[in-house]
């Protein structure tokens, strides 16, 4: 029995032993010493493979061909390109960017760039920064959540916004012909849709109530805040300082929204999906979802579709619109970083932008100067989107901010006050509570 | 049979020797895959772990702060009673209703038996992430059929815009039903096998004696299935204690975290706010308590089988 004792514990000496040394590894990163002091026009790098992870609905197919090729003529390797989705991508790109083998670049929203930026996780680009710029000045609201005390961590890669895409057809038939420019107008408009439709799943205007992009919207045009920046760097969050902001938000969408959509996302059902079959004459969605719509329902053409920025309550102009959109973060645990440098250089050029993001998604590029060369190109039918760009705000700079969405208790605060299992203080008090502790 | 030690290194590589061998591949998978990840977290409990010490390997030693942490956290604790109050439903619900479903069996014909039976294992066969996707389909707001079937059935009035997801008490209703229709199966085919091993001699001379059918399944089968319903309730609380997929994927938790079971609100913790030196505590007391009931089943089992049953 001893003997037996004495080699079992042996034995599990020698496999623990093994088994530990194995996972001693914890990745001291890169050998980032080695790169040049610029992004050099070409490499050889013929065999070697560059990990990219790309944001659902972020870039279509022919842009990131478009990508790929230039990417292998200018350095023989080869980008494999993974798309991913948004539900539980915090976690995702977390736990992925922590491995000693992360994707090499990586595509994410500005909202949630702040964050990775402040941990750590993306590599310093600060002294590639006039390189990748290629002579652009970016849009502040894609540059600054990416830079953490005057170090740059990310690179813009375009932006987008929400605006209104409604069925130009159906309002037609419903008495409307002209797209409306305040808000009055805008309720009377839908009220007359409503009226003309009066089926019990049909929404005038579809608006799910956890879209918390238009929820910020109304606290923004309200003259609020959801989290303001103290004197000594922390922040508050101010949720609860915006109850008119919020009851508007839930009367709005009472009104005109079916009951069925209070407490889901655009996602599910997919709000593009409900448009084109008929049940809703508006929604509110970035623009790449009207190529969504259209593909879904192919009797529709761009002749049925119109787009407008929604109009202020205050009366004058258009409600100050969540500059959406994202950059690309270079993993600071990456092999390949001069690679994703290429890559990424590629991805902000002048060409890319104006060709593909704009020319063939119709997204809004990444820097002024091109944004205003392609202004005059823009097509009638989303014009409501550059027009809302014009008036845009960004989500707080705060690196505790990525914890915010991730926990979705903005969404949790919306869809509470839409479907009135809270009341706008209550709803706001609780997540005041929950988001101090992320954002602190 | 006698087994003598073995007195020579000859006699042990003839006799255990070859069974060391042989164990030495899946005790090093075993090792591997569940004590050095066990081990990893006993020691991140200790620690201050989060989303920084991911990317740049800083971390600090916290000592038991993560554990006063946890014990003075009035979610943690309503979480605690959440989910012994929703394992005991599940317990409750599953046992019932496989306890009925056991007994029908022993009175169908041999056609509808095999048919319950083919249902009932395709039923827990399903994988529980599949089954909880098209639950959520089910019972969507607008669109579901469950949803639909209810309205139809006029009784609770208009149901369908609701969503079961974002009410707390419906939300459970949903995945208690979902949790109780893929464990049913399990528990009503052991016990069914149980039940077919009562010998109708009892039966026959209680039926004699002018009992009911009634009083012969309360008094003469139950007392007989005690032993295998007592097996079976052992394990049914540690796999209902520990459901995730269902929860999480049904309500992720919400609305507000009041769904939020321990595993749910560990995950969360761990891997959403990426607070991991707590999240790593909160599992380690999880799995202590889960320990303590594996070794009311190992006790249980031992005894069982020494009192020739």
């Amino acid at each position: 029995m001893r003997k037996i004792m004495r080699v079992a514990a042996f034995a599990t000496a020698g496999v623990a032993a093994l088994a530990l040394a194995g996972c001693g590894s914890a990745g001291t990163g890169a050998a980032s010493d080695d790169l040049p002091d610029s992004i050099p026009e070409t490499v050889d790098a013929a065999g070697e493979t560059l990990t990219v992870w790309i944001m659902q609905d972020d870039y279509n197919d022919a842009t990131l061909d478009a990508m790929k090729t230039e990417f292998t003529e200018r350095t023989g390797a080869e980008a494999d390109v993974q798309i991913q989705q948004w539900d539980g991508i915090g976690t995702k790109l977390s736990t992925a960017l922590g491995t000693s083998t992360p994707p090499d670049i990586v595509d994410i929203g500005n909202t949630q760039v702040a964050g990775y930026a402040a941990n750590g996780a993306l590599m310093d680009v600060t002294k590639y920064k006039d390189d990748l710029a290629q002579g652009n000045t970016w849009l502040s609201g894609l540059e600054d959540p990416a830079t953490v005390d005057g170090t740059l961590y990310g690179i813009p890669g375009f932006a987008g916004n929400r605006a209104v895409i409604y069925n130009k057809t159906m309002w037609a038939a419903a008495g409307v012909n002209a797209a409306p420019t305040t808000w009055d107008e805008l309720t009377s408009a839908l009220d007359k849709v409503k009226a003309a439709n009066t089926a019990s799943d049909f929404s005038a205007l579809y608006l799910p109530g956890q879209h918390f992009y238009v929820g910020l919207q109304f606290v923004w045009d309200h003259g609020g805040e959801i989290a303001t920046q103290n004197d000594d760097g922390s922040w508050t969050s101010t949720a609860s300082d915006n109850i008119e902001a919020l009851g508007e938000w839930q009367k709005f969408q009472d009104t005109y929204s079916v009951a069925s959509a209070d407490t889901v996302f655009t996602d599910s059902p997919e709000q593009e999906q409900i448009f084109a079959d008929g049940k809703a004459g508006a929604i509110i969605a970035t623009n790449g979802s009207m190529a969504t719509i259209l593909a879904a329902n192919p009797e529709l053409t761009d002749a049925d579709l119109g787009s407008f920025a929604l109009p202020s309550q205050s009366g004058k102009g258009t409600q100050p619109v969540m500059l959406g959109g994202s950059d690309w973060g270079i993993a600071a645990k990456s092999d390949n970083q001069l690679l994703a440098l290429i890559w990424a250089q590629i991805a902000t050029s002048d060409k890319i932008q104006k060709d593909h993001v704009f020319g063939d998604q119709g997204l809004m590029p990444n820097s002024v100067e091109v944004g205003e060369q392609i202004l005059p190109d823009v097509p009638a039918v989303k014009s409501g989107y550059f027009e809302a760009a014009l008036t845009s705000r960004a989500t707080p700079a705060s690196p505790g901010w990525t914890d915010v969405e991730s926990a979705g208790i903005l969404k949790d605060m919306f869809s509470t006050i839409a479907s009135g299992a809270a009341t706008p203080e209550e709803a706001a008090a609780t997540y005041d509570q929950k988001a101090a502790a992320y954002l602190k | 049979m006698t087994q003598k030690t073995p007195k020579s290194a000859r006699a042990f590589a003839d006799r255990r020797l070859p069974a060391l061998l042989l164990m030495t591949p899946g005790g090093i998978l075993l090792t591997a895959v569940t004590l050095v990840p066990l081990a990893v977290m006993i020691w991140m409990a200790f620690t201050d772990y989060n989303r920084r010490s991911l990317f740049t390997g800083a971390y600090d030693m916290v000592g038991f702060d993560n554990f006063i942490g946890i014990l003075t956290n009035e979610e943690f604790w309503w979480s605690f009673i959440r989910t012994i109050l929703f394992t005991a439903a599940l317990v409750i619900g599953s046992l019932l209703i496989g306890v009925a479903i056991s007994h029908l069996m022993t009175r169908l014909g041999s056609k509808m038996r095999i048919l319950v039976t083919i249902v009932l294992v395709f039923t827990w066969a399903m994988p529980n992430v599949a089954a909880s996707l098209v639950w959520n389909w089910l019972f969507q707001p607008g669109y579901g059929v469950f949803n639909w079937i209810l309205t139809q059935l006029r009784v609770f009035g208009d149901m369908t815009n609701t969503d079961w997801g974002s009410n707390t008490g419906l939300a459970f209703t949903s995945i208690w039903l979902l949790v109780v229709w893929q464990a049913v199966p399990f528990l009503a085919m052991t016990i069914y096998a149980a039940e077919t091993q009562v010998s109708p001699e009892y039966k026959e001379a209680a039926r004699i004696d002018g009992a009911s059918e009634r009083r012969i399944y309360f008094n003469v089968t139950l007392p007989f299935l005690q032993p295998t319903i007592l097996l079976v309730t052992i394990l049914s609380v540690i796999w209902d204690f520990n459901v995730f997929n269902q929860i999480w994927l049904v309500s992720h938790g919400g609305p507000d975290g009041t769904t939020a079971t321990l595993g749910v609100f560990t995950y969360i913790t761990a891997f959403v706010s990426f607070d991991l030196g707590t999240g790593a505590a909160l599992a380690l007391i999880t799995a202590l308590l889960l320990a303590g009931l594996t070794s009311v089943y190992i006790r249980h089992l031992i005894r069982s089988g020494e009192d020739d049953l």
